[in-house]
């Protein structure tokens, strides 16, 4: 049984779809990367297994979470707000984009990591609230003096530390990290990497890795997702993708990265933006963008196993030379 | 308050409201004599044993004074608390929830601005029976939209915020975000509009006192006014019985004011060149 799975879910701004029809399944322990461009709909998802969206998005399609321990499955898209509260932090919890608006600047981040206990397990005493926030801390690397201290007084490294301590707080079986290292310079970006991935292999945690950035994911995750325009159109072992990508969209995402050590050169990029999805293209998304393009493409293709363990959204898949 | 202490306008402000507080608090025990006990010395000029002269039945006008300060004061906080708490209240829950809610209590809020609140609160002391309570209660119904109106306002960037998507995502429920996220964000700006709401209360006090709506059992600022207008004082000559307790009003009322112009210049970054 997966931890998380979502079928067919669609996301509906004023009658256009935002995400459309996302399945996706997510085993205990598994790191999953979401990858894509801006304003593909990755965000969007992310919210809504939190049933986090504004109000002006109208999800669709089912959810539902497993929580190791828990006696009944969870259908987030059946929750009631007081009953989501229950599940939010619980068993999923969020690390935002850029931990600084993230965490409230009026509060101590010990006081921030104690809420988030409180609100789930109102009966902790003083001491052991004091003990696992010190346990928290030191899990991410900061000391009991980060603990003390307001948000403005940390640096971009401790406080997106800070906000995984605090994502952590209350040991759930899923973490979405969405963008966690965009704010941050390399060096701070491979520390959090790192500290993640760590976390994972102690805790056991799923992870879901939302990030634009190719090579982030290839580190850290053990699949890949790449969506485009409000689907996804590949997914597969993360390695397996990196080696050999399943879609025109991948192929030219890894494209556009300079490789290191490789041929010097302009790095590729791909012509043109996503589509706007108040007036998406027919059939194939990707078609306008897309140097293979063909008449077949007019059609929608459905997004099938192509190889074992390795689907595609692409009517000439499997490719085996671009 | 270490940064309004910085400002030489801070310092007087608070200096000056400091002292008025304290002859609030002490003043009865400070007054030289019996602040309502008559005697034959009428409208007398100062002197001596009357350092602010006598009324027309023969009090000393500077004990009236000492004394008349705490009802000032109480009413003037308190009206500002009472309208600072329904202001808050009022603001945080149109602010945050927004859509119909906010339309309701923006037509009401509306309602109350436009309302001149002299009349109002005149109408509305003359409907209850005059005492201290009473008029606390009608200053601070009469003077909370505007609060209501900034605290809206503040509360609807807050809401926006990405730390209160955290907290609605680490399951807090809306009366936890507003009671543990969007308060304290917002008391700096409630704090500073409530000082001004003291100044505001306190003049609102003076005004209901004078026309004959206060409290006919306790001395104070405003009825100390009335009293001596009443008595003839202006056309009397008797300057003594009028001008101190205007000018007290008048220089509590300021330094109030500028004790509240100091607080919101701390607060919002944007003006806080123009302390230096």
């Amino acid at each position: 049984m997966s931890l998380l799975e979502i079928e067919g879910l669609q996301v509906h701004h004023q009658g256009r779809p935002i995400v459309a029809g996302v399945d996706l399944a997510i085993e205990p322990g598994e790191a999953l990367g979401l990858a894509g461009e801006s304003g593909c709909g990755k965000t969007t998802t992310a919210l809504a297994i939190m049933k986090l969206l504004p109000p002006a998005l109208i999800p669709s399609g089912s959810i539902t979470l497993n929580p190791p321990g828990a006696e009944e499955p969870v259908k987030i898209d059946r929750r009631t707000e007081r009953g989501m509260q229950l599940v939010r932090w619980r068993h999923v919890s969020l690390v935002f984009q850029g931990a600084m608006n993230a965490l409230d600047p009026v509060f101590r981040i010990d006081a921030q990591i104690a809420e988030a206990i409180r609100l789930h397990e109102p009966r902790v005493g003083r001491a052991e609230l004091r003990a696992r926030i010190a346990d928290l801390l030191r899990t991410v690397g900061l000391s009991a003096v980060h603990g003390r201290s307001y948000p403005h007084q940390l640096s971009g490294g401790q406080r997106q530390r800070a906000m995984i301590a605090l994502a952590l707080a209350c040991r759930p079986a899923l973490v979405i990290a969405d963008e966690p290292t965009t704010a941050l310079d390399v060096i701070m970006q491979a520390q959090v990497l790192d500290l993640l991935a760590r976390l994972r292999r102690e805790l056991g945690l799923a992870l879901i890795l939302i990030s634009h950035d190719l090579a982030v994911l290839a580190e850290t995750c053990d699949r890949l997702a790449v969506m485009y325009a409000g689907r996804i159109v590949e997914s597969g072992p993360a390695a397996a993708v990196f080696a050999a990508p399943q879609h025109p969209y991948t192929k030219r995402l890894l494209d556009s990265l300079p490789a290191i050590g490789g041929r010097r050169g302009v790095a590729d990029p791909i012509p043109g933006a996503p589509p706007d999805p108040h007036d998406a293209p027919e059939g194939c998304t990707f078609r306008p963008r897309c140097p293979y393009a063909a008449d077949v493409c007019l059609r929608e293709p459905p997004l099938a196993e192509v190889l074992p363990g390795r689907r595609s959204a692409c009517h000439f898949a499997p490719w085996e030379n671009w | 308050m270490n940064r309004v202490l910085s400002s030489k306008r801070g310092r007087f402000a608070l200096a000056v409201v400091t002292l008025f507080v304290f002859v609030a608090v002490f003043g009865a025990l400070l007054a030289p004599q019996d602040p309502e006990a008559s005697s034959t010395e009428v409208l007398e000029g100062p002197s001596g044993s009357h350092l602010l002269g006598t009324t027309e039945v023969g009090a000393d006008v500077f004990s009236q004074l000492l004394v008349g300060a705490r009802v000032s004061i109480v009413v003037g906080f308190s009206a500002a608390v009472i309208s600072a708490v329904l202001g808050a209240a009022v603001g945080l829950t149109g602010g945050y929830f927004g859509g119909i809610t906010d339309k309701l209590i923006d037509a009401f809020e509306n309602w109350f601005l436009v309302i001149p609140q002299l009349p109002l609160m005149v109408v509305l002391a003359r409907l209850l029976n005059p005492s201290l309570g009473v008029l606390i209660f009608v200053i601070g119904i009469t003077s909370w939209a505007g609060t209501g109106r900034i605290v809206r306002s503040q509360v609807l960037t807050l809401k926006e915020r990405a730390f209160v998507e955290r907290a609605r995502a680490l399951g807090a429920s809306d009366w936890h975000i507003i009671r543990r996220h969007i308060l304290p964000n917002a008391l700096p700006l409630i704090f500073a509009n409530t000082v001004l709401i003291v100044a505001v209360a306190i003049l609102a006090e003076a005004s209901l006192s004078f026309l004959g709506l206060g409290d006919p059992t306790s001395i104070s600022w405003g009825r100390m006014l009335e009293d001596g207008f009443s008595a003839g004082a202006p056309s009397a000559g008797a300057w003594w019985y009028m001008v101190p307790p205007g000018l007290c009003i008048t220089v509590l009322v300021f330094a109030i004011g500028l004790l509240g112009y100091v607080f919101e210049q701390q607060l919002n970054p944007r003006l806080q060149e123009a302390v230096e």
